[in-house]
Order: C-alpha cells, then structure tokens, then sequence
C-alpha cells in the first residue's frame, strides 16, 4: 500500500541536492569521477567547488581510512614505472601517474623534458614527487605536489639555503589548501662528523625557517607522516617535526635483533593512522615482529609476530639454499591496516608473485604475478610502494589562479 | 513521555529522552511547542517505527561505552541499516526532517556503501534517474578519466 510514497522518497533523494551531497560526500573520489556521468545533476554537484571542498575536508578528517590502492616501483620491468595495484576485487582502480608527469613542456621556445620523476611520498590522495628536467640550457631538479585525480600540480619554489640535497615532504592539514610542504636540507658548516638540518616549511610561495635538527645516521628520503608530524628514522632512534608547534625532538628505538646484517630496517610506514617498524636479524629472517608506536607515550611496542613458515611451505621456491645455510627469498612493501584488525595485511614480494599475507588470520592471498628472477624479489624496499587514497584536495579552485 | 503522530494518523508514545536526540523536536519541546501530540505530516507509520526503534536503542548511548555495550550498539546500527533502497531514503528523509544527525550519518553512510562500486547504468536503474547527458557529453566525462570506469570491483548488477 505504501509503493507509491515509497518510490516518491527514492525519486525525492535523487533529486535533492541537499541530501544527495551529504550521501555522495561519503563516496571515494574514484567512485565520483565515475558518478559524474551519472546524470547532469550529479556532474554538476560533483564538479562543483563547494562539493570538492566539503569533500577534501571529510577526508581530511577521517584519517584512518584504508587506502584505496597501492602504487609501487616494479624494478623488475625494463622501464621502472609506478605501477598500480589493487589489493582486493573491492578496491577501485586508480588514475595513471607516469605519462602525466613525463610529459614535456615548451617554455617559450626552451623545450624543458622531464628525464626522471620519482615519487617520495603519498598523502591525502596527493604525491610529493621529485622531478629532473633538462632543458636546452640546463637540468633542474624540483619538487612537486600532484594529485593525478583533479591533475592538480604545483611545482614547489626553489629552497635556495645550501648546495646540498633538499628533501621534501607532504604534511596532511585539516584545512585548506589541505597540505603542507616541508623542505629538510643539510645545513653548511656542522662540526666534523656531525651533520645538522635545516627545516622549512611552504608559506605561500617561499620557504620559512621553522627549526633545525642533528641528522646525523638518518635517511631524509624517507619522512613519514604520523599523528601531526614528521618522522624519520634511523638506527639507534628516530627523529620528528610537529608540525602545529614546530618542536623537534627524537623517539628511542628499542633495541634491533641481534644478527649478522647491517641493514636491518625493513620497513617504516604509516596505515590506517598507525606507525609501524619491522627490523629483521638478517635479510632473510622468516620470523620478524612489526612494532608500533603509541600515541601518547611514544614509544615503540610488539603489534603483531610475523612467521612466514606457513607462506615458505605454500611456496617453497621462496627456500634458497646457499653456502651459508637456507634463505628466504621475500621483501616487504607494505603493511596496510584494514578498517577491521583482521583486514590487516603484509604486502610482500616473493619469487613470481605478489602477496598478502594476512597478520591476524595468517592467511596468505596472490595478487599478481611478478616476472623475474629468484634473486630479484629482494630488491624492493619499503620506499617502492606507496599507500594511496583518491581525494580531490587542495579542493581549491587552483585552476583560475595556480599561484 | 511524547507523542507523535505519522501522516497516516497513527500515535506513538516515546521516551522524551529519546526523541530529543531529534533536534527537530527538541526544540519544540524547549520552545513550549509539544504540547499534546507532534503532528510529523512527512513521515508514514511504518518509518516512524523504524526511526523509534532507531532512538530507543540509542538512548543510553552515552552509557553504552562505560557498560562495553558499543559492539551491541554497533552490531544494531548494522541490522539496522539492512533494509532494502527505498525503506531506507525514506529513513533518510525521515531522519533529515527531524533532523537526527547520527541516523543521517548512519544511513548516508550506509548508502554510499551500496554505491561505491556500482556502475553508472546500475546507479541510474537503482535510484531511478534519467540519464539526461548527451553521449558525446557522457563520452567526454570518461575519456577525460578512462580508469575511473574500468577495473575488475566495478559492479554492474542492480540490487
């Protein structure tokens, strides 16, 4: 008795600017790219500026949100481009990267080409990527931000303190332009042995001075992005920037596993709003533990024991026997917290193939196929692969004034 | 206790602190304006209960993450939701009229979760809109992002 009432709803909400926009707003972007060809109504709602703010915004927000996919370095193919990769059947597909970005630009009559990009770090559905451009007169090396959603871009000013290497990293800020950029550099004139970094963040269109740390043993291309600030780890502890009170300070590591590699980070990333740290004795260890940092005491504890017994038996060309006993043949590329503790999954690479190995339930799934030899798996690290989520920031209507 | 009425003249008794958590009547009570029964001229019986049964249960919300009751409330929220398209626009409707910004949430989000990976024929079927864009206009929104329309989690079945 009620089906007339009741289509008269579905046919109000349809209609409905307001409700369709608190109900699309809770959409993924990638899903709305698609939704625009839906009909006029929505192209318009979704195109619209106000929509892509409030949009950008929820996301902002919402921190905690499982990536919608994954891009990574296969430095298997001939040519090493960022390649995408969808976890599950449920996660979208994503926007191309590498041909937007390696396209040349003509100058007035100066033909700059772009001969390398790499991506450094993804944030908030945004890249930070350092590009190297050769024009007819000289080769250049720039950060950039881009979103490959909205094809926004914008190349960051030069950060002219020191000759010396600029690092540059994406910060997420809850409100527009919805990012941040960081530039750390080596500053001239430390003390023998000790290095000292210069920290700058993006004010408009040049780079201010917002403090300086000791940098010695650190990796400055790695900087992750973590509960309001950046981290960069070392080998004895890490160091961070907050960003809304502009402090550095440093975070104790707890003691590595005893072995017999030098090199014993294996991965350092952030998921789901979480700080994870895998270190392993040596490059082959087939027991490791992923540890997590606390919120509030900041310090390091056990989240999940890793045993790849199970995985090595279900794929035993992982086994490498050499003069120095068994290897196992395997790298991480990531940890991807799922919205359930269960969902949590290990992203590795093993002889051929792909993974996930599930950290609760054990489980281990194949996503692809990854041609190439044995002794290739090891060499992704934990900077091949880059979590990603769709989004529309800046959200801005950069287009009319890109300044 | 407060009454309200449904457009089909049904009246239903509810906890006053239940059906403040609609902003809607909450102020008309604090305005002095619920008097005797709340005529709600946009709601139909049958949504009414859903939307009672919805307030009753959160009620002791503020309670609930003392007691561990959050899995109960939550693991409600989801049967809750489990109901078929237009049951629950008419929840929505329902929820944004006497303005309940937790059930709007609710069944927004749930919503938006049916959509996320349909296609956009299967959109269109399941929400009953008229395509009226042009094909070559339709053409030209894929080919400016042909990925956002290919992929194996794309779901063409309506339901």
């Amino acid at each position: 008795m009620d089906k007339k009432l009741v289509i008269a709803a579905v046919d109000v909400i349809a209609s409905n600017t307001d409700i369709l926009c608190e109900i699309l707003v809770r959409l993924p972007a990638s899903s709305l790219i698609r939704f625009s060809a839906v009909c006029k109504l929505w192209y318009s709602i979704i195109m619209s500026m106000p929509f892509r703010i409030h949009h950008s915004r929820c996301l902002a927000f919402a921190n905690a949100l499982p990536p919608t996919g994954i891009y990574f370095y296969n430095c298997l193919a001939k040519v090493q481009n960022l390649e995408s990769l969808s976890l599950t059947d449920n996660v979208s597909s994503l926007p191309p990267l590498h041909d937007e970005l390696t396209t040349s630009t003509a100058i007035g009559g100066d033909v700059v080409e772009v001969i390398d990009f790499k991506v450094t770090q993804s944030c908030n559905g945004l890249f930070m990527c350092i590009l190297t451009e050769r024009s007819n007169t000289s080769t250049s090396r720039k950060g950039l931000v881009y979103n490959p959603v909205n094809k926004f871009r914008y190349v960051l000013p030069t950060c002219t303190v020191s000759d010396e290497w600029e690092y540059y990293n994406l910060i997420s800020y809850p409100e527009p332009p919805y990012y941040k950029a960081l530039c750390a550099t080596y500053l001239a004139g430390g003390n023998l042995g000790v290095s000292s970094m210069g920290l700058y963040m993006l004010e408009g269109d040049s780079w201010r001075h917002c403090g300086s740390m000791d940098a010695t043993g650190h990796g400055f291309d790695s900087g992750v992005f973590w509960n309001g600030a950046i981290h960069w780890i070392g080998v004895y502890f890490s160091v961070y920037f907050v960003v809304s009170s502009e402090e550095v300070g440093r975070i104790e590591l707890p003691m590595a596993p005893r072995g017999p590699c030098n090199q014993k980070l294996r991965y350092f990333g952030e998921s789901g709003g979480h700080l994870h740290l895998i270190r392993v004795k040596n490059l082959y260890a087939k027991k490791f533990i992923v540890l997590e940092l606390d919120k509030d005491t900041l310090t390091w504890s056990m989240k999940y024991r890793v045993h790849l017994a199970k995985l090595i038996s279900t794929f035993p060309e992982m086994a490498q026997q050499t003069p120095s006993g068994t290897q196992y043949a395997y790298s991480i590329l990531s940890l991807i917290r799922g919205e359930m503790e269960e969902d949590s999954v290990l992203l590795l690479t093993i002889p051929g193939k792909v993974v996930t190995y599930n950290l609760v339930l054990k489980t281990v799934n194949v996503i692809r196929e990854l041609p190439g030899e044995v002794h290739d798996t090891l060499r992704f690290d934990h900077l091949s692969s880059y979590q990603y989520t769709a989004s529309f920031a800046p959200g801005e209507d950069w287009t009319i004034d890109p300044k | 206790m407060v009454k309200l009425k449904s457009n089909d003249d049904k009246e239903f008794e509810v906890e006053e602190a239940a059906v403040i958590q609609s902003e809607m009547i909450k102020n008309m009570i604090e305005d002095g304006c619920a008097t005797s029964v709340i005529p709600l001229p946009n709601i139909d019986s049958k949504t009414l209960i859903k939307v009672i049964e919805y307030l009753n249960k959160h009620i002791n919300m503020g309670k609930a993450a003392e007691t561990g009751e959050e899995d109960d409330l939550k693991e409600f929220d989801e049967q809750f939701v489990n109901m078929g398209w237009e049951e629950l626009f008419d929840v929505i409707m329902a929820a944004n009229y006497l303005n309940i910004h937790e059930l709007m949430e609710l069944c927004c989000q749930s919503a938006a979760d049916r959509l996320k990976n349909k296609s956009v024929r299967a959109v269109r079927e399941m929400l009953k809109i008229t395509n009226d864009l042009t094909e070559e206009e339709e053409q030209e929104i894929i080919n400016d992002a042909p990925w956002a329309f290919e992929g194996p989690e794309i779901d063409d079945t309506v339901n």
